[in-house]
Formats: C-alpha cells, structure tokens, sequence
C-alpha cells in the first residue's frame, strides 16, 4: 500500500492509499489524474525525489504545491 | 510594548527619543516606512544626500515568540530606482530592538567630517561610537569585532560595497548564529547607509516584550503554530528551502538562462530544490537542509550549504541567488554559486542585482557564460573596484547600457529577480507595476490563468503581510487566516483592531508608496516592461510579455478611486 497526501492546487491536503505496485512517480501521477503542472515538489516518506523515481511499498508520498523563491 | 522611536542624526549628532503616535504604532514593517517616508523625506532629494533617511522599522508581532515575525524592515529613497524603497529580512535584529521597547530607527543627515560610526543601543541609551577601525571591513570581520566587544549582541551592517556607495549595496542582519547572512539586498539600501557614514547598527542586549493579554495570545498562538507548521507550504520550505521553485520556473521556460535568453537550462536538474538537498545530507558536516534564521521560526526554510570537507561555504542559498548568479550566468554547479553568495554577504552586496549586471558583462563577451573562474573574476573585478567593476557596481540597468546589452532585464532601474516575465506573467506584471522597481516580493505568483488578478491579489496580500511585519513565506499558511494574525497583534498590544484595519492598512501602504514616486517624479512610462520582453519570442514557447500597457496601468492604480495619483 502507498499512502498520497496531495496538495496542490487547494490548501486542503487530500489523503488517498493506493495499493502496491512497481511504479514511478510519474506513474502515480498518471493513474491518479493529478495536474502535473501544479506541482511543485514531491517528498517520499520525506525525502524529495524526481518524478521518474520509483516509489517502494510502504511508502508516504507527499504531493506539495508550488512555492515562489526567495 | 514598543513604543519609541530613536531618532539618529549623524551630522548633529543628536539623539532623540520619541514616543510613537498611535498611527505609526499601528502599522509596521513596510508599512511604517511609507507613512515617515511620505511624512518627512523630500521626494526630490539625492537618495545618497544629506535630506534622504534610512529608516528601520520593527512588525507589530516583532519580538515575541510568533513564528516568522521578527523580520527587519529597512527604508529609504533608493539610489538605484530612484523611488522610495523597503527591502526586509530575517535575522536577530529587529527582535533585539523591539525587546528593548524600540518601534522604528529613523536615521537622519550625513557628518560633516570625515568620519565613520556605528550605532550602539542597549537598555540605558542609544549613542553614536566612532567606527573608523571598522572601515574597510567585511560584514563578516565587523560583526566578529562587535561580539568581543558585546558578546550578547545583534548587529545590522554593510560591508566595503556601502561604504563605496555601490548601487548595488545591500544590508545585512546577524542571523541567529550571528553571522550576517540575512540579507536586505535590494534597491542599494547599503550605500543610502554607507552615505550616512554609517557601518552598523549594534544592539547590545535583549529584553522582554510585554503580553498584554496572555491567555487570549497563548490560545491563539497555539491555533496559528499549529496551522503555520502543518502547511503544505511549510513542508516545502522546511524540506527543501526556496530551491524547490527552480524546477518548476525551468519547466515553464521562466528560469533566467544566460541573461534571460527565454530558454530552459539544461543543467537545472544539477541546481535544483531536490539536487541541493542530496548534496547537503551527502556531504553533511555542518550542512543543513533546514535552518531558521530567526528564533522561534518554524517554517524554517534556510540551509546550510558545506563544502566537501563539510565546512559551511555559505548560509542560506536561495532560489533567487541559484536564479541569478547559477543558470542566468550558465553556471551549473553550487560549489560556484555558494562561493560567489558567500563572496556578495561579506562584501555586502545584493546577489541579485550583482547577478544580472553580471549576465550583462557576460553578454557583452567580457567574460563567457558558464565559465565559473570568469564569473569569480567579475565578482572581483567587483571587490577590488577596477574600471569594470565601478562599472557592474552601478547596477544591471547602467552597466547594460554602458556595454551595449540589448536585453537588460530591468524595470525602474532594478534588476528582475529570478523569473522571465514572458513565462511567469504574473510576475511580470508586478515587476511592470511596483512601486520598487522588479520586486517578486511586492507581489510574488508563479502559476496563473489570470495574470492581472493573481498579481493584484499578491500585491494586496504582501501589502497586508509587509505592514504587520511578517515573514512572506507564511503566506501559503496563513492567507486564509489573517484574522489569526490580527487576534496575535491585539493580544499582545492590548487593542481591538478588526480585518477591516488590515484592509486599509495595507491600502494604505500602496497609496503611500504610489504618491512618494509621484512626488519623486514618477509618471507612467517609468512602469513600462523593457521592449525586448514584450518583442521578443521565447523560441520554444512563442511567448511574449503581452500584458499591455493600458492594463498595467489600470492595475497599478487599482487602489487610486479619485485618480490623484500620477495624473
């Protein structure tokens, strides 16, 4: 099982499990129909990762949206 | 309760302290500084001459243990727009004065002799010390010389960049490790102070703020800290700094690419958010991916970069510093850009303003872009005030067009932070219609189908987070409960201000700032995005910046009803 928490485009985080399989986060992105392009970075249990990354069972994915510098 | 203003002048020597009007005490930040500056400095004055005033005003909330509101506000008419100008940053400063009771510094005139001072304040008085040892010093050597002589202090100072008057000077802010990394870089602040003859502002001590209601600002406080904390936002920030923005400004062909060619960078996979952080945890050492400048801060969106021994090189490196001084000069590797960073703090300088007047030198085929030892060498040629460095020291604007650049990336005569107005529209639109000049802090937006409305809406909120004194990065958090904010700033002060105060406060502050350029002379073709941005194509994309100037205009003067303003 992988846990999402997604947070992009509204404040609101939305918890979603999806069970295991061998997957990248691209792959997630895809099969969840999340708008890419409101993205901004991608932690797994944490750590941020690239899009093409695969994601282990277990695993916390953390959608964050985008921020502006600083 | 802060409550007193320290009038400083440098030519009289006269120190005064006086009590705040309620009206000034009822607004901070960036707020404060539009009301004095309105109120007291001649538009029309030489930003470097004796009539312009440094002013230096704490937030409403500064000094307390409110996560992100000790940020330290500075002000003056400034030498590279021309137009009034508030640059803010984190550190120890502001809350040490407001901890002694002090609202505002304002800081008058220009010695007659020739000689330098600091200011010195504790609990007993403020006094002016000679400085003439301290000249010549970096921000790194003089904040070390104040701690022997005042263990407990907070320093704010320039380095040899103010001293020398360069356009390009910022201030810089011990921050809670004392080092002054924290920055006010924008707008050549650090030379209205090194004209003053001023080196730094040294508090010798902390003391309390007082509470006036406890219990109502310990609930409230809980109920914000827990919102503050838990924000998406603050998850990015906490994890991977501002750094996280480059791979999305990347993807949408607005990162600045060899001075803002309008293409992305092939390497920003190298210097990006999720690159700097493995880079920090593999090296490890003194490195950190998460830092808070100031106490109390849990956003925490600082770092420290180490070199390969572990040995810091520098504290933070930022979005806009990777933006500027990494891909807009080609340069593709931290170690460069970190070193150059560290290289700008000491010698007092704003990384993005020295970035971009380097992208012009680069332009011009003095130096090649992508070429880290010729980037290096310009920062000298900088530091060691050679012909061309006087030159890139007056800034990008004068610097392009010296050297025949075409494409100078400015607005009102200061840089563009790190965003190509064609791809990030919104962002273009506030750098078209600050009163500061290209500021992404007066109205910062990345993604949005509606650039005109998303950066109107920005400029209010920034207007609303700038005058109570808070950190912009709580704005992800806390936009939609500023009223929080209001409950913390009533708690602590005893009064009953309402959202609708916030409103006019913050409408306040744009007006205020609007009418100051008027009165400097300010018209409408001053706010104009430079031709090569709305002419010239961002290849891939067929992207120009094609907001037009009637609707800037419109937008610019949302706030002015009666059209008083630049009439």
């Amino acid at each position: 099982m992988i846990k999402i928490k997604l947070s992009i485009s509204d404040k609101d985080v939305k918890n979603i499990t999806l069970k295991y399989k061998d997957m990248t986060i691209d792959e997630i992105i895809t099969e969840l129909k999340i708008d890419k392009d409101q993205i901004g970075s991608v932690l797994v249990n944490g750590i941020p990762k690239n899009f093409s990354d695969k994601v282990e069972d277990k695993s916390e994915v953390f959608f964050l949206p985008i921020l502006s510098g600083g | 309760m802060m409550k007193k203003i320290i009038r400083i002048n440098l030519r009289t020597k006269k120190i005064t302290y006086e009590d705040a009007t309620l009206e000034y005490l009822k607004t901070g930040g960036r707020g404060l500084i539009a009301k004095i500056m309105l109120n007291e400095v001649n538009p029309l004055c030489d930003p470097l001459g004796r009539e312009n005033k440094l002013i230096i005003s704490n937030g409403l909330l500064t000094g307390t243990n409110v996560s992100s509101a000790n940020r330290i506000a500075i002000g003056a008419k400034s030498p590279l727009t021309g137009g009034i100008k508030e640059s803010n940053g984190g550190g120890i400063t502001a809350m040490w004065l407001a901890s002694l009771g002090i609202k505002a510094l304002i800081i008058e005139d220009i010695p007659e002799e020739d000689e330098w001072y600091y200011i010195r304040i504790n609990k007993e008085k403020c006094s002016l010390e000679p400085a003439g040892q301290y000249k010549g010093m970096g921000t790194f050597e003089f904040c070390e010389k104040m701690i022997e002589k005042y263990p407990d202090c907070a320093v704010t100072c320039i380095g040899q960049a103010g001293e020398r008057l360069y356009n390009i000077a910022g201030i810089a802010s011990m921050d809670k490790e004392k080092k002054p990394n924290r920055y006010s870089g924008r707008g050549g602040l650090g030379a209205v102070m090194g004209s003053k003859k001023l080196k730094g502002i040294v508090v010798e001590e902390r003391g309390t703020v007082e509470i006036k209601d406890r219990e109502k600002y310990n609930k409230t406080l809980k109920e914000y800290s827990s919102i503050v904390l838990n924000a998406p936002t603050s998850v990015s920030y906490r994890t991977l700094g501002t750094s996280a923005t480059v791979r999305t400004t990347n993807d949408l062909t607005g990162l600045p690419v060899r001075n803002f060619k309008g293409e992305k960078f092939e390497y920003a996979e190298e210097i990006s958010g999720e690159s700097l952080y493995k880079l920090i945890k593999e090296r490890g050492g003194e490195g950190k991916t998460s830092h808070a400048c100031m106490p109390g801060c849990i956003i925490q969106c600082s770092n420290v970069v180490p070199d390969k021994e572990g040995k810091t090189i520098v504290s933070p490196l930022e979005y806009e510093t990777i933006g500027l001084m990494g891909s807009n000069l080609g340069i593709k590797d931290f170690d460069t850009i970190a070193r150059m960073n560290a290289l700008c703090n000491d010698f007092g300088i704003d990384t993005i303003e020295t970035g971009a007047a380097m992208g012009m030198a680069m332009e011009a085929g003095i130096a090649k872009f992508g070429d880290n030892e010729g980037a290096l060498k310009l920062l000298d040629e900088i530091k060691n005030d050679t012909e061309l460095g006087k030159l890139l020291s007056k800034g990008t604007a004068i610097a392009g067009k010296t050297l025949g650049v075409e494409r100078i990336p400015v607005v009102n005569g200061q840089a563009m932070p790190a965003y190509d107005p064609r791809a990030i529209k919104a962002m273009g639109v506030t750098f078209a219609t600050s009163p500061m000049g290209a500021d992404h802090t007066y109205g910062p937006m990345i993604k949005t189908d509606d650039p005109l409305g998303a950066s109107k809406d920005a400029q209010i909120l920034m207007a609303k987070i700038d005058s109570i004194g808070v950190c912009m990065f709580l704005r992800g958090a806390i936009a939609n409960h500023m009223d929080l904010l209001v409950d913390l700033i009533n708690a602590v002060h005893g009064w009953n201000l309402d959202m609708d105060w916030l409103e006019k406060t913050a409408l306040e502050t744009i007006r205020n700032e609007h009418k100051f350029n008027e009165l400097a002379g300010f018209n409408k073709e001053d706010y104009r995005m430079p031709k090569v941005f709305t002419n010239t194509k961002i290849e891939s994309t067929d992207q120009v910046f094609d907001i037009s100037q009637d609707e800037l205009d419109e937008l610019r003067l949302w706030h002015d009803k009666d059209k008083v303003i630049y009439q």
